[in-house]
């Protein structure tokens, strides 16, 4: 278990864009009749995901979360000293997206900028990278882009992913404050996992050929090309079940946190089967763990700022909220933090 | 209802099998069975039952047969 505190950093806005489309779950080609769709609704707990059109990257929903969060806040742009941008679908291989949006964003060139290629950990790891960045006070406003344009790299044909991602994009904002609460983490990785969620093609170890191209039904109601993301179920669950609630206990224990003071825990919206195998292994009622997956599915490393915006804005808005968090997947990787967000500028859900 | 008739009525609504392939019902091997099966399969076992399956338990419910030996490991009686 690797263990972080970070002094000196709060977290004075979140924003998040989403499209406007949404696709219905009970509508999909795959299930049998509405009755098993519904199922799977009850049991995964969503509903409808939104789906962005053809051409549209994570970069383009996260400029107007972006354009919104920093309105909001009442920050010029150029007064943003660093950017991280945490994503699967970036724009490119290269460059880094962050540089891409260095420019869209007009933030000035002395900026520090960066990719961080993490899934649905992606939150946490994140937050201690930019918290890290900036606790000496030398950089004093830093952006953490969450985005993710699941939809584009999963197969529509595959029955195990396609009920349960969904597109969005999110930014937390970050500022050197020297009267901050500390932020605690605790990590884990297990890289022997690395096979329950990867893209077997178009990296540099399987380069993309024209047979990767070719759609392969490779199980009753499973079909995708070798540049699409394989998910495991099973071995994703396997280990979403029994590895976060375990390291958020030992946060807790490490750290000596009181759970009868902590407002909510703020979980990655893996579904709602594994959701609720994690609160109630926490013994947490479930008014303190919000989740958004019914409108908006897996949104990766989106998910833990998405809940915020969407279910606990006032709350955040108007008062201290102890929180703790926890982003767990590909990898296999998983963080959780302790944290709290005080009067926060929580801007209203963009829709594009 | 016993216990088997009653995880074999689950298994019928959760994965929408015939009764008489119940039985005979495993992971993989029943199409309907996949990891969204599974999830569909657990999510129904834990209501109906009304227990929480620990995660070994949910790992290795992988068949009609064994998921009968798992359940027995609870205390059902008195729900």
């Amino acid at each position: 278990m690797a263990y972080l505190t970070i002094n000196n950093v709060k977290i004075p806005g979140v924003a998040a864009c989403v499209p406007k489309r949404v696709e219905e779950n009970v509508d999909l080609p795959f299930f049998a009749d509405r009755a098993e769709a519904e199922k799977v609704i009850a049991s995964t707990g969503i509903a409808r995901k939104r789906v962005c059109e053809n051409g549209v990257t994570s970069s383009d929903l996260a400029v107007p979360a972006v354009e919104r969060m920093l309105d909001d806040l009442g920050w010029s742009p150029d007064t943003v000293d660093c950017l991280f941008f945490v994503s699967m679908t970036r724009d490119y291989i290269a460059p880094q997206t962050a540089c891409i949006l260095q420019d869209r964003l007009g933030l000035r060139d002395g900026c520090f900028v960066m990719d961080l290629p993490l899934g649905c950990s992606g939150w946490v790891y994140g937050l201690s990278v930019v918290g890290s960045m900036m606790q000496t006070g030398q950089m004093r406003r830093g952006l953490l882009i969450c985005a993710e344009t699941n939809t584009k790299n999963r197969n529509p044909n595959d029955r195990a992913v396609r009920p349960l991602f969904g597109d969005a994009a999110t930014v937390t904002a970050l500022e050197y404050d020297a009267t901050a609460k500390p932020m605690n983490f605790a990590f884990n990785v297990d890289g022997s996992g690395w096979e329950a969620v990867h893209m077997p093609y178009g990296g540099m170890r399987q380069p993309t050929t024209v047979e990767s191209l070719k759609e392969v039904e490779v199980e009753p109601g499973v079909a995708r090309k070798g540049t699409d993301m394989v998910v495991n179920g099973m071995d994703v669950f396997s280990f979403a079940i029994k590895r976060p609630p375990m390291q958020l206990k030992e946060l807790i224990a490490h750290f000596n946190i009181d759970l009868n003071t902590v407002d909510y825990l703020l979980l990655h919206q893996a579904n709602k089967f594994i959701d609720e195998k994690i609160r109630r292994s926490l013994r947490l009622p479930p008014e303190k763990v919000p989740y958004c997956m019914l409108d908006f599915g897996n949104v990766t490393n989106a998910s833990i700022p998405l809940v915020m915006v969407t279910k606990i804005a006032d709350s955040l808005q108007s008062k201290s909220n102890h929180c703790l968090a926890c982003g767990f997947g590909v990898g296999l990787a998983w963080g959780s933090a302790e944290f709290y967000i005080e009067n926060a500028k929580i801007s209203e859900l963009v829709e594009v | 209802m016993a216990n088997k008739e009653k995880l074999a009525e689950v298994f019928v609504s959760a994965l929408g099998i015939p009764p008489e392939e119940v039985e005979a019902a495993e992971f993989k091997a029943t199409r309907q069975w996949d990891s969204v099966g599974h999830v569909n399969l657990m999510n129904a076992i834990e209501e109906s039952f009304d227990i929480s399956l620990e995660p070994d338990d949910i790992m290795d419910f992988k068949s009609f047969k064994v998921g009968l030996e798992i359940l027995g490991r609870y205390d059902l009686e008195s729900r």
